[in-house]
């Protein structure tokens, strides 16, 4: 159930610094314990906004992992609805 | 015999720490200045204990054990887990006695909240505490709803959990200031980020104005959701209103503040009449 297990991890990313240090340092092997399908694991290491919101990721969890890697509030918002609007 | 001291509803936006100048200035001057109205009235009051009710963010809840309702019980609580807040690492007193008839009391009445010997505390406790009691020197008992993953405890059963907190407050010995965190209209992280339903706000305020919880506890889940994905935390609002009855309320704040993405609010409910 890959969707849960990206939500899981940014969960736990976001609430332990540790995790997040492990993210930054070698972000495959932070996702390695964690069953994800092809997407969403390109999805968490590119961090593509967009497709994890279209996945269905909570968008709490989204916006503080965006904030925490660095992308802020305005530019996290513009990847989420630029992506939905080039689908349409 | 205790009572309950005071109560009030208050936002908890992290903007409000964490990026206040980005706000405008009338604003945050509005919003800081109901909040320290809410502060002085709270210190004359001496309270024993602040319960604080307030929305789980995936602080300590994941999908994996969502409760409806968690009292922590613990004697000590650190926050904010939010490395970005701007307001320093703290640990705050809990207070164990007060939580654990809050608990029993819910059981006695037929509602079962989860309990936790142990909580972090986020945003939507510290942001609160920062402004209300900037010492955090009060006891705190946190309790949390889950507004976050559907499905949610009821608008009806938000209100009922609330009358108990407050025949537990009455009935013990402690002064005890009841908060409500959360809100007003928002969508934090969503695409409709931004929007804010100005209208439900004012809706929800009057009601919360002229003493009329009950009819907020009769929301559904669609009247709800009019205040955005996120509208959701009006469930500590709802409890907060069971807590204190029928009380109306001081307006002290209202500001639909843009770059916060919310509609704030600090209500002050009067107890006295």
């Amino acid at each position: 159930m890959s969707q849960y297990d990206a939500a899981k991890f940014l969960y736990h990313f976001n609430r332990d610094a540790r995790v997040r240090a492990s993210y930054a340092l070698k972000p495959a092997r932070a996702l390695a314990s964690y069953t994800l399908a092809e997407p969403e694991r390109d999805a968490l290491l590119r961090r593509d906004f967009c497709a994890l919101y279209d996945i269905g990721i909570h968008p709490l969890l989204l916006m503080f992992f965006a904030r925490y890697t660095g992308t802020p509030t305005p530019a996290y918002l513009e990847a989420i609805r630029a992506g939905q609007a080039a689908k349409h | 015999m205790g009572e309950m001291a005071g109560a009030f509803g208050v936002f908890h936006v992290p903007g409000f720490t964490a990026w206040p100048e980005e706000a405008p200035a009338d604003q945050v001057a509005a919003l800081t200045s109901a909040f320290d109205q809410a502060r002085s009235r709270i210190e004359a009051l001496h309270p024993d204990a602040l319960v604080i009710i307030s929305p789980e963010h995936w602080t300590n809840f994941f999908l994996d054990n969502m409760p409806a309702f968690c009292v922590g019980l613990a004697s000590d609580y650190k926050g904010p887990i939010e490395e970005w807040l701007r307001v320093d690492r703290k640990q705050v007193a809990g207070h164990p006695e007060l939580a654990q008839a809050i608990l029993e009391d819910a059981m006695d009445a037929g509602i079962e909240p989860a309990f936790a010997h142990e909580l972090l505390l986020d945003h939507g406790t510290i942001v609160p505490l920062h402004f209300l009691t900037p010492s955090m020197d009060v006891p705190v008992v946190p309790i949390i709803l889950n507004c976050l993953q559907p499905p949610m405890p009821r608008a009806s059963r938000c209100y009922a959990f609330g009358r108990s907190i407050g025949r537990t407050v009455r009935r013990r010995p402690e002064r005890v200031v009841v908060v409500a965190s959360g809100g007003l209209s928002h969508s934090p992280g969503a695409r409709e980020h931004g929007q804010i339903n100005q209208e439900w706000d004012r809706r929800v305020l009057e009601l919360v104005r002229t003493g009329n919880g009950k009819e907020l506890a009769r929301y559904t889940e669609a009247e709800i959701a009019q205040g955005g994905t996120a509208g959701a935390e009006l469930r500590a609002w709802v409890a907060m209103l069971g807590a204190v009855g029928a009380a109306p309320a001081e307006i002290l704040a209202y500001e639909p503040v843009p770059v916060f993405a919310t509609g704030c609010a600090i209500a002050a409910m009067r107890l006295e009449e």
